[in-house]
């Protein structure tokens, strides 16, 4: 009989100094459950605020209403879906389907999941601290300045986001060495499983992303703290230097600011024949077209005030075409009009390892080799490149001269191409296949329908022209949710039903699992769908209240979302019914038996599409004791 | 469908070099065209904008209203600014005598 003490120590050797990659990968797997539900509480709280018209929960608190969209934003990427794809599924995954014996270095991996929570731990604090950080997950300056984010919040976000990062960069170094130096023979990277290079070039895009971001928010920091000024333009810092250096590593899709314009300027300021215009510290000289729209929005007290939260009809004039730059000079009056701003590899690296999962469940569940694997990978490679040249697609509103927008809509839109060759390639492995419509394809192929939707709107907001209208507005928001909460969310659900009973060694119910995915199904696009009509209407991001002309839209998308909740409580109890099902699953559960299949147990020598197949259910503690070969 | 399929045996050297090399064959081809494409479309992006400029062309009031191109042009700062007197123009000045009448006492001590 083992003592209470020595099991305790045991356990903690396992878990707490692990470092075994199936153990870590457990631990990141429960580390991204955990806090994938505090992300839907937050979802929860955003949408019950939004059921109708006026205050609902928030008491009015707008502040409050953005520390919450925030804490959403960075615990569904940074803790939900990261950690589950990436740290979970590779953990697990990629050293068995390479058929290696564990990563290259088990240690490094140790600490880079547990750099995790106490990185949740500081986000979580900074919410909970003086004002929270109601920046949105961009961080902008100047709304995450000292000026108006005067307490600690947005220092703990920030610190929060270095370990996020310090974590990710380690695990990303140790996949890269994993994956170039620890192939089994016979493994080469053109026959490698498409899931192990979806993580490869997921691992480079995190490797050459996340010190760019690290750079910006440790210069934001410095700003705040220690009165540098590399974001402040009257210490001659450039505020547009952090978004550049923010969606240099944040690429993902059009994402938005606030243009709320609370300015006042004078009637005698209007009469001067030269209006210049301070535009994150670009000065621009206003043109006659401009005055006017200007002089047309004068009110009573011969001042004009251009501040409507977010509904700036008054952006839509200011594309920079009519205006032309302007040299400061002393001897022009200036009438200022300050912008308050609020706010990719990323999406990539949030939707590649997707691209990896799904183009397994495909290929096992149509009973066919995927289509196409070489232009697979290399359409990984492409989006994986693009996904470096197109970071400005979500500066359009900030003053981009026509030169870069036409190049940033042109690189924009070609990243379709080889999305477009993947989606085809799923098709084709469809095409013609044994299809069955077990759990994890239903959520593969509602993945494949749903992140399209997201694609299609995608290239319209590339488009730097309509983006300009749609910026900033719900459009986005549908946009980037049926990328994200449909493509990467439906990918990493497929891909928990495709491997759960090989890594828990137990079936899951067939029955619930797909209940699960039409209530999913159906919750997030009753969410989602009327988002794009709302923003199209012309619904401001970020704002907790609304006028009653877009009642309607909103109360069916926080109907939807009660749908997706109670979803997720049915995930939770399948989850529970797996674990305590006294079922074992089969090695490989998914085989199909062969027209004629001999009697004796030969399965030691059946084939598998991929290693992970031969190996038990669960696979041992140390698999691979002798190397396999592929052939 | 064919039994035996044919095997060539001495398949020329470069043809399996790049056969051993996907990258070479297929890798490079693809992504070269995805990547470089998006500098070369955007030239293209370009014209909607150059377009935009032909059919749109801005014309001040006095093109609109067919003023006299060679009347004095009036710039309201720049008349605001000759209003405004400097100090350079203010100490801009000579003592001028004013000329006396016949026989009247100059002022002037001999």
């Amino acid at each position: 009989m083992i003592s209470k003490e020595a099991l305790l120590s045991k356990m903690l050797a396992r878990w707490l100094f692990s470092t075994n990659a199936k153990d870590i990968g457990t631990l990141y797997l429960i580390f991204a459950l955990f806090s994938g539900m505090i992300g839907t509480a937050f979802s929860m709280a955003i949408r019950l605020e939004l059921a109708a018209p006026g205050v609902q929960f928030l008491q009015g608190d707008h502040q409050l209403y953005n520390v919450i969209i925030t804490a959403h934003a960075f615990v569904m990427i940074f803790f939900l879906v990261m950690p589950a794809l990436i740290g979970g599924f590779g953990n697990i995954f990629v050293p068995l389907l390479i058929g290696a014996v564990d990563m290259a270095f088990p240690r490094l991996n140790n600490i880079s999941f547990w750099l995790l929570p106490p990185a949740l731990g500081l986000l979580l604090a900074s919410s909970f601290v003086e004002q929270g950080a109601g920046t949105g997950w961009t961080v902008y300056p100047p709304l995450a300045g000292i000026n108006s984010h005067s307490g600690g919040s947005v220092d703990l976000a920030i610190f929060s986001l270095h370990l996020a990062g310090i974590s990710s960069m380690l695990g990303a170094i140790n996949f890269i060495t994993t994956i170039l130096n620890m192939r089994a023979p016979g493994i080469s990277l053109h026959r490698m499983p498409l899931f192990a290079w979806a993580v490869l070039v997921t691992a480079v895009l995190l490797l050459l992303s996340l010190p760019v971001l690290a750079g910006g928010i440790t210069m934001l920091l410095t700003d705040r703290n220690f009165n540098t000024s590399f974001y402040e333009p009257a210490g001659g810092g450039d505020l547009l230097l952090y978004q550049h250096l923010f969606w240099f590593f944040g690429h993902i899709w059009p994402d938005s600011f606030n243009m709320n314009m609370n300015y006042a300027i004078c009637w005698e300021c209007l009469n001067l024949a030269i209006i210049t215009m301070n535009i994150r510290g670009l000065l621009i000289e206003s043109s006659e077209n401009i005055m006017s729209k200007l002089a047309g929005l004068i009110d009573g007290d011969k001042c004009l005030q251009v501040s409507k939260q977010g509904y700036t009809s008054l952006e839509i004039p200011l594309g920079l075409e009519d205006l032309k730059a302007y040299k400061p000079d002393n001897n022009h009056h200036k009438a200022w009009l300050n912008f308050k701003w609020n706010k990719h590899p990323e999406v990539y690296i949030l939707i590649i390892p997707g691209f990896g999962i799904v183009s397994h469940v495909i290929s096992a569940f149509s009973g066919k080799p995927i289509f196409g694997y070489l232009g697979m990978v290399y359409a990984i490679l492409s989006i994986g490149i693009l996904g470096f040249i197109v970071w400005s697609h979500h500066l359009y509103a900030v003053g981009l001269d026509v030169d870069t927008r036409a190049y940033f809509t042109a690189a924009t839109m070609i990243i379709a191409v080889p999305t477009g060759i993947k989606i085809f390639s799923w098709l084709a492995t469809l095409f013609g296949g044994t299809i069955r419509f077990t759990t994890p394809m239903l959520f593969a192929i509602g993945f494949i329908f749903l992140f399209t939707i997201g694609g299609l709107s995608g290239i319209i907001l590339a488009n730097a022209s309509l983006d300009i209208a749609m910026h900033d507005t719900y459009y986005v928001v549908a946009h980037f949710h049926y990328v994200l909460s449909m493509g990467a969310v439906f990918a990493l659900f497929s891909g928990w039903y495709f491997w759960s009973p090989k890594i828990l060694g137990k079936p899951y119910s067939e029955l619930l699992g797909t209940i699960h995915f039409w209530t999913f199904f159906v919750g997030v696009n009753l969410t989602f769908m009327p988002m794009h009509s709302l923003g199209l209407a012309g619904l401001p991001r970020r704002i907790p209240d609304y006028p009653d002309a877009f009642a309607g839209w909103n109360m069916v998308a926080s109907f939807g979302s009660v749908i997706s909740l109670v979803s997720a409580f049915l995930f939770l109890y399948i989850l529970f019914d797996q674990l305590t099902s006294s079922l074992q699953a089969k090695a490989n559960p998914w085989a199909i038996p062969a027209f004629f299949e001999p009697n004796t147990p030969i399965s030691s020598t059946r084939s598998a599409p991929t290693l992970e197949w031969l190996v038990s259910s669960p696979p041992s503690f140390h698999t691979y004791n002798e190397l396999p070969i592929s052939s | 469908m064919r039994t035996f399929v044919r095997k060539r045996l001495n398949q020329p050297p470069i043809y399996r070099a790049i056969k051993r090399h996907p990258f070479l064959y297929f890798g490079l081809p693809l992504i070269v065209p995805i990547v470089g494409g998006s500098f070369v479309l955007s030239y293209l992006t370009q014209t909607r904008y150059d377009l935009y400029d032909n059919k749109n062309k801005k014309v001040d009031k006095e093109e609109k209203l067919h003023l006299n191109k060679n009347r004095r042009q009036v710039n309201l700062q720049k008349e605001y600014e000759k209003l405004q007197a400097t100090n350079e123009e203010l100490d801009d000045w000579k003592v001028k005598r004013v000329e006396r009448l016949d026989g009247e006492f100059d002022g002037i001590l001999k």
